[in-house]
């Protein structure tokens, strides 16, 4: 499978790329009020209203960090919807894309993108630091780097087994 | 595969349900109209059942295949005339209708509903019809035909195949004949052919053998019916007949069938699993086609009716067909399929109008989420050509050509825009339409008799409001048939028309949508209202004392009110109105009701026409923007932090704003979303504090100031915060109080900054926010940022204000409280005359105040006059009049010359007719303020008294009076009134008002006495006679109507009264009335006033 790869922090992550619509460079968001920490707020992409998570305090259980430096950096990996996902590949959706609404992920760095051997998708190791298991679908090792592959839907919260 | 069969199974879903939704008035037609109903109507109910069978049939579902079979049998039966349309022919109907309804919703489960209790009592209904039951019977049916034999029967065709002759023979032992298939002829079949030659179809005769048994010949022959009328339309058949009944009489152990399909024989062979040498083509002769196809473009409409009436049951496969002749396609291609049907269903009601017809108007079915997305984007092309519009400024200075362009694309995106928005739109009637049969239910369960009509279903509503308008107004119309209606025998003893007449109707108004449900029922009565709710605790007793009759019918919207005085199936258990008025405003609505007791309900639902396109406040709250949808806002109070003290206090422990004669409780919005409140103070700093701190510091400051500590004592660091840089500057700390109904209640939500007015485009809130009460759905504003959509009764849910009883009643006794601490204020404009003096009058007595330029003034005839606005107007100066002159500040003329020049004002008075204006050199100040009224210190005609303001006097002239002494007097006589030696008793707690109104009365002769309230005056009234009472209405302790109550029965009862009030209102009047005033004059309005007590008089 086809992985989009990023940093964040000395984590490196990917995502199939088959659930990605779109990257873009940081822009200015609305935080909604009363919601948790990990969900930087609401922007606007071409009149799609996307709910952006930051990925750092999602992952890391880290206090946001809010500065306008730090966050200018900073890209947005657009997700697509359930809807999207089901046009292109139907066991997908149904497996791995529960949210119906758009959201995005800001991450540190982009990264290529790797196409990796489903049977080198090893479980997450026990002493896995810097994230927590469940987040976790699987690691793949590269050039003596660990690339985690996220499980989207528990990071968005929709996968009730694992939120804690 | 599956997948496709899913497809094709949900289009039958959706068929089906079109269909149904056609039906069900046509049954109710035919309840309602029996045998005289239009013969089209019945054409189409059968027809619409039939094609369900038909569909039905094509996926295996036996269960709505049979029961909609059974229907149609005796749906049959009704158009043949052969069985008359009686109730239970329709309950029948209408019941197997109900039961074909479920299982089309879950067409998966359909197999498992149980319909045979329907299908058993239409199966009685046809056994019983006396016409040949349909089941077994070996005999032979009656001779089938009341009507005239079908022309296009048997004539056996020169060149007819030799073997087919013998099929009409009967010959019940000829069952391994050799297949015969007989040609039609198709000449005989002009529409077929031209409709044929139309649509690229070809004729086929099949052969169907048919069994020995009569039911498995029917069985057989309705299977091979349905299979070939979902691939194409039966034409003919070989023998003819009419009914299964004929069917099963036809002696030929063969039939032949003469089907119109677009497929090819061997698709058609493998589909219909027919032996080939059973099926045979027939060719369309040319001659026939092309005359077919003169005739029709001739006049196809004629060409239509001349060759219907003589083919019967064909005719109907032929309908049914071509209902269905769109699905054709859809074997091979489904896509296509919808778009044909929508075309056909779009004129259900077309008699045999044909779908070869060419004027069939083209709509095509588009999903929903395409719409949101084309909606989308139009709105997203608004933004960016807003965007567009302003980079558009700077370029067309350098290229000139740029602004129209600009100014085209902006008129093409609205125009877009519209359109899109309108594409959302449905009728009104989508709704209306289940009524009629809901009402004819629940009449008949309750037994009364209800007309119900329709009006206005062609009025367009956004499809969202819409959707959730189908639970309120079934709610409303349960209540109208349960409570509102009377009983038949009740109705006619009132004179009314047996049967109720209930109006449901849709119509514009104000760029709303208005629908109202009236009907000629009992009414409501507001008394009875009231009791019901003091008995369940929803209002006190004092409320429902001064409650008037609009709020007590609006008791009916609250949660837990039922009027029924026994729960009914239908109605009665509390929940309903509460939940009408919840979802109508959810949807941004209001609704109204009108009653007369005896004469009937009006309820009125105002809709918007859209949800997706609301006009909303953008406002600020600690640095971040929120949308504030307009309705439900009722007015924006701007609240500078100088007043915050005087204006917002603390109850309980909740801030409220004194507004007017009401406590408004406060919601901080910055505080209820807990976000950051980020303001700079005089000084820069940012600061973040709360409301209640900010109100409580400055009421602390305040109080300090009062106890004589002066400024600058803030050693507690949140005083000095609030003192003096705040005192010195009131803007910089101002905020708003946007004041909010949610279902009656009102309450206000502070923010700190109104930006601005904006019609938002309306955005679901992500599923990730769905637990915060305070949203209620996003937008994106003019510069592309998202924008929250606060939701009101969420955010009172939130802050947890609740407007539960026990606090209403606190806010009605803090209403008595605060109306006792401000009885003594008036608004007053304070003038300055040229000589000096200030003079103040009270602001309801001045209709307007002009600037005039001394140029104005003219001298005719001795006297002054101001030409102003094409009119000249009397000039009066008060204290030339009044004889006060030397009682001004000795001011020096002479240097004030010129600056009098500049500043001239007039104030023309509020009295009817009078053009006269009095004329001072400037205006110092209007305020609010308590009166304290001196009698006495200064006494002059003409001038009420004198008052201490900011520490200088004040002289308040009586401005009827100012003009009757300068000789001006109204074009009308003045109400001719001899008071003398009679006594009247003033009753105001203003003194102000009260000096006035005994005033007035004195000048024609009154003795007049005074008491403050309603409490004092019946202590006066109990010593002496009086023979006038008048009274204000708004009064601390007691009031108008309280003291009006208490006098009732009373021998003072006799005394005539008349009310005073400063604000006048015909349902104020209407009240007076009913409390037995015998009028209601504005306070200061002399004229009315006399002219009230001259009638008084003249009795």
């Amino acid at each position: 499978m086809l992985v989009s790869t990023f940093t964040l922090g000395d984590l490196y992550l990917g995502i199939d790329i088959l659930l990605v619509r779109e990257i873009n460079r940081s822009m200015e968001c609305t935080p909604v009020p009363g919601s948790p920490d990990y969900i930087r707020g609401m922007l606007n992409i071409r009149g799609r209203v996307i709910t952006l998570f930051d990925l750092k305090s999602r992952l890391c259980w880290s206090k946001p960090d809010t500065s306008t430096e730090t966050r200018g950096k900073q890209y947005n990996v657009i997700m697509k919807t359930r809807d999207e996902v089901l046009k292109i590949n139907h066991e997908l959706a149904m497996t791995k894309c529960p949210w119906e609404d758009p959201v995005g992920l800001a991450v540190d760095q982009l990264g290529d993108v790797r196409d990796i051997v489903d049977d080198n998708i090893l479980p997450p190791p026990a002493n896995l630091t810097g994230i927590s298991a469940d987040f976790v679908h699987g690691v793949v090792e590269f050039e003596r780097n660990l690339l985690i592959i996220l499980d989207v839907a528990t990071v968005l919260g929709l996968n009730n087994q694992a939120t804690s | 595969m599956a997948e496709e069969d899913d497809e094709l199974l949900g289009m039958f879903v959706q068929e089906a349900t079109e269909h149904l939704e056609t039906i069900e008035p046509d049954l109710l037609t035919l309840e309602e109209r029996g045998d005289n109903t239009d013969p089209e109507i019945i054409n189409r109910l059968f027809r619409s059942v039939h094609s369900i069978k038909g569909s039905a049939g094509f996926f295996g579902l036996s269960s709505i295949t049979k029961l909609s079979h059974t229907m149609e049998n005796l749906l049959g039966k009704v158009r043949d005339k052969s069985m008359s349309v009686s109730p239970a022919v329709t309950d029948s109907l209408l019941s197997g209708l109900d039961k074909l309804q479920t299982m089309i919703h879950d067409v998966s489960a359909s197999e498992s509903v149980d319909a045979s209790e329907q299908i058993a009592t239409i199966q009685a209904i046809l056994e019983g019809s006396g016409v040949a039951p349909a089941a077994k019977p070996a005999a032979a049916p009656p001779p089938p035909p009341p009507k005239a034999e079908p022309a296009p029967a048997p004539e056996p065709v020169a060149e007819e195949e030799p073997e087919a002759a013998a099929a009409p023979a009967p010959a019940p032992a000829e069952t391994k004949k050799p297949v015969t298939i007989k040609t039609f002829d198709l000449q005989k079949y002009p529409e077929a052919i031209s409709d044929a030659v139309t649509h690229g179809r070809r004729f086929f005769s099949i052969a169907l053998d048919l069994p020995a048994g009569k039911d498995e010949r029917v069985d057989l022959f309705n299977t091979t019916k349905s299979l070939m009328e979902s691939v194409g339309s039966i034409i003919a058949t070989d023998p003819p007949f009419q009914s299964n009944k004929e069917l099963e009489g036809v002696s030929a152990t063969s039939l032949s069938i003469l089907l119109s399909t677009v497929l090819e024989d061997d698709l058609l062979l493998s589909l219909l699993q027919v032996a080939p040498d059973h099926i045979q083509k027939q060719s369309i002769p040319s001659g026939a086609a092309q005359a077919a196809m003169t005739r029709k473009s001739a006049a196809p409409a004629t060409a239509v009716a001349v060759s219907r009436p003589q083919d019967d049951d064909d005719d109907d496969d032929d309908n049914g067909q071509r209902q269905k002749a769109p699905h054709t396609p859809r074997l091979r291609k489904p896509r296509y399929a919808p778009t044909a049907k929508r075309g056909a269903a779009a004129k259900p009601g077309a008699p045999a109008s044909k779908s070869s017809s060419p004027t069939v108007e083209e709509t095509l079915r588009v999903s929903v989420s395409l719409l949101d997305e084309l909606i989308n984007n139009a709105g997203e092309l608004v933004l960016a050509r807003n965007q567009l519009s302003r980079a558009a400024v700077e370029v067309q200075a350098k290229f000139p050509h740029f602004g129209p362009l600009v100014q085209n694309l902006d008129s093409i995106t609205s125009r877009i825009q519209e359109r899109v928005m309108q594409a959302r739109m449905q009728p009104v009637s989508v709704v209306f339409n289940k009524f009629p049969r809901i009402v004819r239910d629940l009449a008949h369960k309750l037994g009364k008799k209800i007309d119900l009509e329709l009006r206005g279903g062609d009025v367009d509503l956004d499809k969202s409001v819409i959707e959730h308008l189908s639970d309120p107004l079934t709610h409303m119309i349960r209540n109208v048939a349960d409570h509102a209606i009377e009983m038949p025998q009740d109705r006619l003893a009132n004179n009314k028309p047996e049967a109720g007449q209930v109006e449901l109707a849709a119509y514009h108004e104000n760029g709303m949508v208005n629908i109202s449900l009236a009907d000629d029922g009992g009414g409501i009565d507001a008394e009875r209202v009231k009791a019901k709710a003091l008995e369940r605790g929803l209002i006190t007793e004092r409320q429902a004392d001064t409650m008037s009759e609009e709020d007590a019918l609006d008791l009916i919207f609250a949660p837990g009110f039922s009027m029924a005085k026994k729960i009914s199936d239908v109605s009665g258990r509390g929940v309903g109105m509460d939940v009408v008025r919840t979802n109508i405003e959810k949807l941004g609505g209001t609704v109204q009701i009108h009653s007369k007791v005896g004469k009937g309900t009006t309820i009125i639902l105002k809709l918007p026409l859209t949800l997706a396109i609301i006009p909303a406040m953008i406002v600020s709250a600690g640095n971040q923007r929120f949308a504030i949808p307009e309705i439900g806002l009722v007015e924006i109070v701007r609240v500078a932090e100088s007043d915050r003290a005087q204006q917002i206090e603390i109850v309980g422990n909740a801030p409220v704003l004194r507004l007017r004669n009401m406590l408004l409780p406060l919601v901080d919005l910055t505080d209820v979303l807990n976000i950051p409140r980020v303001r700079s103070d005089g000084n820069g700093h940012e600061r973040r504090e709360r409301l209640s701190d900010r109100r409580s510091n400055a009421k602390k400051t305040q109080e300090m100031t009062l106890n004589g500590y002066s400024n600058g004592n803030g050693n507690g660091n949140g005083e000095r915060r609030d003192q003096p840089s705040d005192r010195r500057d009131p803007h910089s700390l101002v905020a708003y109080v946007m004041v909010l109904n949610v279902g009656g209640n009102e309450f206000g939500m502070v923010v700190d900054e109104v930006l601005d007015s904006e019609e938002i485009v309306v955005k679901p809130l992500p599923a990730f926010f769905k637990d915060n009460p305070c949203f209620s759905a996003t937008t994106i504003l003019g510069d592309g940022s998202v924008s929250l959509i606060i939701d009101y009764a969420g955010l009172m849910e939130q802050a947890q204000i609740n407007f539960s009883n026990v606090e209403r009643a606190t806010r009605m006794d803090l209403d008595e409280e605060r109306r006792a601490a401000l009885r003594e204020r008036q608004n007053i404009i304070l003038l300055e005359t040229g000589t000096g003096l200030i003079m103040g009058i009270v602001h309801s007595m001045v209709r307007r105040v002009e600037k005039i330029s001394p140029k104005l003034l003219d001298t005719i005839g001795g006297l002054p006059y101001v030409r102003y606005d094409g009119k000249t107007f009397r000039a009066i100066y008060p204290d030339h009049v009044l004889g006060l002159e030397g009682m001004g500040l000795s001011r020096n003329h002479s240097e004030s010359e010129e600056e009098e020049d500049l500043n001239l004002c007039m104030v023309v008075p509020n009295i009817p007719d009078i053009q006269a204006g009095l004329i001072f050199s400037r205006i110092l100040d209007t305020r609010e303020t308590n009166i304290d009224l001196d009698c006495r210190a200064i006494q002059a005609p003409g001038l009420f008294g004198s008052a201490q303001i900011d520490d200088r006097v004040v002289l308040f002239p009586d401005v009827n009076a100012v003009f009757e002494m300068a000789g001006i007097r109204p074009p009308w006589l003045p109400p001719q009134v001899e008071g003398s030696g009679f006594r009247a008793l003033v009753v105001d707690d203003t003194p102000f008002l009260r000096v006035l109104t005994s005033n007035y009365l004195s000048s024609v002769g009154f003795e007049v006495d005074q008491a403050e309230d309603g409490q004092a005056a019946i202590g006066m009234l109990n010593r002496g006679d009086y023979d006038l009472l008048v009274t204000d209405l708004n009064m601390p302790v007691m009031d108008g109507f309280e003291l009006a109550n208490e006098l009732n029965g009373t021998p003072h009862a006799e005394i005539p009264m008349i009310a005073t009030t400063s604000s006048i209102s015909s349902e104020l009047e209407d009240r007076c009335t009913r409390a037995g005033f015998v009028s209601c004059v504005p306070a200061i309005d002399k004229n009315r006033l006399l002219k009230v007590v001259s009638t008084l008089r003249a009795r």
